[in-house]
């Protein structure tokens, strides 16, 4: 016989069996539903939800930075001693290095604001928030940019002002246009403070920025911290979020030259990269429990329905059909219930996901405060990829192939006439 | 036929098939001991080791405030509505109160520590050492230096101490607002450091004398909030209304739930995943079973009309198919138990290191571990034996109602 009508006889064959025996093929085909719609919802909520985070992440972290070695573990408390002297001349040869990254050089300081009679602790970054020969503003800054209430954001780097959350504002009582004095320690060891009028007042809903954040011009900042020609950090961004891996290892001798340290996103976000690997483990976990329990389910069946049908198996071989063309029958008709199974719980899992992807999960005010600096808004919303069809498609298509491997091999073992007669 | 007789044959029938049978007793073995690990797990990480760090560490049983107190707004703690005068008498009569271990009046206020020259965002907490050492964790998790006694200092968690480079005896600057809103500074030594693994705590807290604290934030002899500790965490519903019957009129009284909403929902989150986990491997499980018992019977549809013919009873035919599937049950839970066990065990006595989660968020979640009770095995057991029930119950019917002449007609 051709391959091609063996293959729609094999076909044939396997879509009449399923039919001849319901029960069985229903119970197959439930527990391949059930598995793959298990495998695309959880895709879809774990990896579906730490891709967006990250996503969100990106736009207040950046892909990779560049600080003073030592600055890194001490950031919280600004180690001013710690900065990057002559910032201007690296940033030129970061970007001969890589034409296409987008730079932006910024200050961190811990500062009293002031206005009046009210004070409230906040965290003062002097940006540049335009980079490159086009002037783009610095993905980093999108969040506070397009969460603006009331005012604008910097129009240029050379824009003076500082912006403030409505929180801020709030805890203040001041407004847009009126000045507030922020105050802090300088890198000579003595205070300083400089008057800022308040350009623009932003919300972004993320708590950590909300409460803890003000931006201020880079000049302003420097001037502030006794920092003229020097910053703390220096941000980059790349087209590609691969390249800053690698891109460390391109400007290291300028890293090793001006003893400075470059840390990739994997460094950046270190405690969201470590839970992102025990989540992907406890699924993996998950997923391989599932299929153990799937696979025996389903080769109890499979063997049942071989050992019943060994007569016919039998009759077959008589007739000369070969064991692999028997066994070729066998893994169609258990090809086919995974292909219908694993569609039908997929659609239904990517429903699921497709939907939460529009409406969101609600979460509560208090488990958004708990995870301040992932969440920006009290609904987390999943996403769908196309991975979260393919790979259950593809494995509650083969659980069912290979669970029914055992069982075939037991009736490979068997002669015709023991089929034959087999009872 | 007694019972005894109908068993033994139905055990002996698991050897006929042993293909079959060995598969059925896998799929509930694994059941029942992912059952057996998870409800050890649940109780022992949700409710022992979130809960209790949570309580130990961040929240206490039972908090006390004033009404003008708001834990959200972190700038207006130190407020004159917030603070609480006169609290000495308070803190004896909550202290004389049934199933109260402790109680911990503290002046808690937002501010910084520094060296000088860089300075990091604390809650700079004032204590009466002799009431917190009964009441809290510092004690036990001091690890240099000596806890805070009259002369006053600092007590400093690991990491805030390791920001600076600070070493016991070291001058530490301490810097918050007042009451008047104006910025103030004490230079305190640092007298002890301690490690709880709670980055919130190790951080960004920091412990002084509740004199000082008066004295740095101008309160006089305040306190802005009242921590009380009890026995057991089953004692916070009585406790609360003991409290706001004797202090409702003046203060706010607040149980830990108020303050534990993100972990209770997060412990119910997780909850549900884990009984819609369970209840599709068992229903797996249940669904094998059953199309197992269903091909058994059909096999031996003929046998089963002879036993009826020469004698048996329909009860008689049931008992003998719904034991064969308990048998199973019974088999694969104690093999379950095994699974489930090991895992239980390391979990148990060793756990898994989770404390790094808290520098993502602000929950006490140090460990990952397994708390089992001695009802646990029972559980597990039954949850085999029954879902096996169920799964052999639908076969057992149908082979109790067969009619013996056409089931003896059967090929």
């Amino acid at each position: 016989m051709k391959i091609t009508a063996k293959v729609l006889f094999y076909l044939k064959l396997g879509a009449r069996n399923i039919l001849k025996y319901k029960k069985r093929s229903l119970q197959v085909g439930v527990v391949i539903c059930i598995g793959g719609f298990v495998m695309t919802t959880m895709g879809g909520f774990t990896d579906g939800m730490y891709d967006k985070l990250l996503k969100d992440m990106f736009e207040g972290t950046s892909h990779a930075k560049v600080f003073r070695k030592g600055y890194y573990e001490k950031q919280e408390i600004s180690p001013l001693e710690l900065s990057i002297e002559g910032y201007r001349g690296i940033i030129g040869r970061i970007s001969s290095a890589g034409p296409g990254v987008k730079i932006s050089p910024s200050i961190s300081a811990g500062t009293v604001v002031s206005f009046k009679d009210n004070s409230l602790n906040l965290v003062c970054q002097g940006v540049e928030p335009y980079s490159g020969k086009d002037a783009d503003l610095f993905p980093a800054y999108r969040t506070y940019a397009g969460s603006v209430r009331e005012g604008r954001f910097f129009k240029n780097n050379s824009d003076k002002g500082v912006l403030i959350s409505s929180y801020a504002a709030r805890n203040l009582a001041c407004g847009l246009g009126e000045s507030i004095i922020l105050f802090t320690a300088d890198s000579y060891g003595s205070f300083n403070a400089v008057e800022l009028e308040v350009i623009g007042i932003f919300k972004t809903g993320y708590k950590d920025k909300d409460e803890n954040v003000c931006i201020a011009d880079l000049q302003s900042v420097q001037g502030l911290v006794g920092l003229e020609n020097a910053v703390t950090e220096i941000s980059l961004y790349f087209n590609n979020l691969k390249e800053s891996e690698s891109f460390g290892r391109r400007i290291s001798g300028i890293i090793r030259e001006n003893n400075l340290e470059y840390m990739d996103w994997k460094e950046l976000l270190g405690v969201f990269v470590w839970a992102l690997k025990i989540g992907n483990i406890f699924n993996f976990i998950i997923y391989i429990i599932f299929i153990i329990v799937a696979a025996v389910g389903i080769m109890n069946t499979v063997l049942i329905s071989i050992m019943n049908r060994m007569r016919d198996i039998g009759t077959f071989r008589a007739l000369g059909f070969t064991l692999n063309d028997v066994s070729a029958m066998i893994i169609t008709e258990v090809t086919l219930l995974g292909i219908i199974g694993s569609a039908i719980g997929i659609a239904i899992g990517v429903g699921l996901v497709y939907y939460f992807s529009v409406v969101g999960i609600p979460i509560s005010d208090e488990m958004k405060d708990t995870m301040g600096s992932f969440l920006s808004s009290n609904r987390i919303y999943t996403t769908l990829k196309i991975n979260f069809i393919v790979f259950p498609f593809f494995v509650s298509c083969l659980v069912p192939v290979l669970s029914s491997l055992y069982p075939l091999s037991l009736m490979r073992k068997m002669h015709i006439k023991e089929a034959l007669g087999f009872l | 036929m007694n019972d005894k007789y109908i068993f033994s044959i139905s055990a002996k029938n698991l050897k006929r098939r042993m293909r079959r049978s060995v598969l059925n007793i896998t799929s509930i073995a694994i059941t029942s001991g992912i059952f057996l690990f998870f409800i050890g797990f649940y109780r022992g990480t949700y409710i022992a080791m979130m809960r209790e760090s949570f309580i130990q560490l961040k929240s206490a049983h039972v908090q006390m405030h004033s009404p003008a107190f708001d834990d959200k707004k972190i700038q207006d703690y130190v407020a004159k509505e917030s603070v609480i005068k006169d609290y000495p008498p308070i803190v004896q009569k909550i202290l004389k109160m049934k199933n109260v271990t402790g109680v911990s009046p503290r002046l808690i206020s937002a501010g910084f520590i520094g060296n000088g020259r860089e300075k990091l965002p604390v809650m700079v907490t004032g204590c009466d050492p002799e009431l917190e050492r009964n009441f809290g964790f510092i004690n036990e998790a001091l690890k240099e230096g000596a806890y805070l006694d009259a002369s006053g200092g600092v007590l400093l968690g690991r990491k805030a101490a390791d920001l600076f480079g600070f070493k016991v005896g070291d001058l530490c600057y301490v810097q918050a607002q007042t009451v008047h809103n104006t910025p103030n500074l004490l230079i305190l030594p640092v007298t002890g450091i301690y490690e709880t693994k709670f980055h919130e705590l190790d951080k960004n807290t920091v412990f002084i004398r509740i004199d000082d604290a008066n004295l740095l934030c101008d309160t006089g002899d305040s306190v802005n909030k009242i921590f009380v500790m009890l026995e057991r965490m089953n004692d916070t519903g009585a406790a609360v209304s003991a409290l706001e019957k004797e202090f409702g009129d003046r203060f706010d009284v607040k149980p830990w739930e108020y303050y534990a909403q993100a972990l209770l929902e997060g412990e119910k989150g997780d909850g549900i995943f884990y009984a819609i986990f369970l209840t599709i491997l068992l229903f797996i499980s249940v669904t094998t079973i059953m199309g197992t018992m269903y091909v058994n019977v059909y096999e031996r549809i003929r046998e089963m009309a002879t036993l009826r013919a020469i004698g048996w009873q329909r009860q008689e035919i049931f008992k003998l198919v719904v034991y064969e599937s308990l048998a199973i049950g019974v088999i694969g839970s104690l093999i379950g138990l095994i699974l489930g066990g090991i895992p239980t065990a390391y979990m148990t006595y060793i756990g898994f290191d989770y404390s790094k989660m808290t520098e993502m968020v602000s929950l006490p979640i140090l460990r990952l571990i397994s708390r089992p009770a001695l009802y646990d095995p029972f559980l597990a057991v039954s949850v085999g034996i029954v879902s096996t029930f169920f799964g052999g119950l639908l076969p057992a019917i149908k082979a109790s109602k067969m009619i013996i002449t056409d089931a003896l007609r059967v090929n």
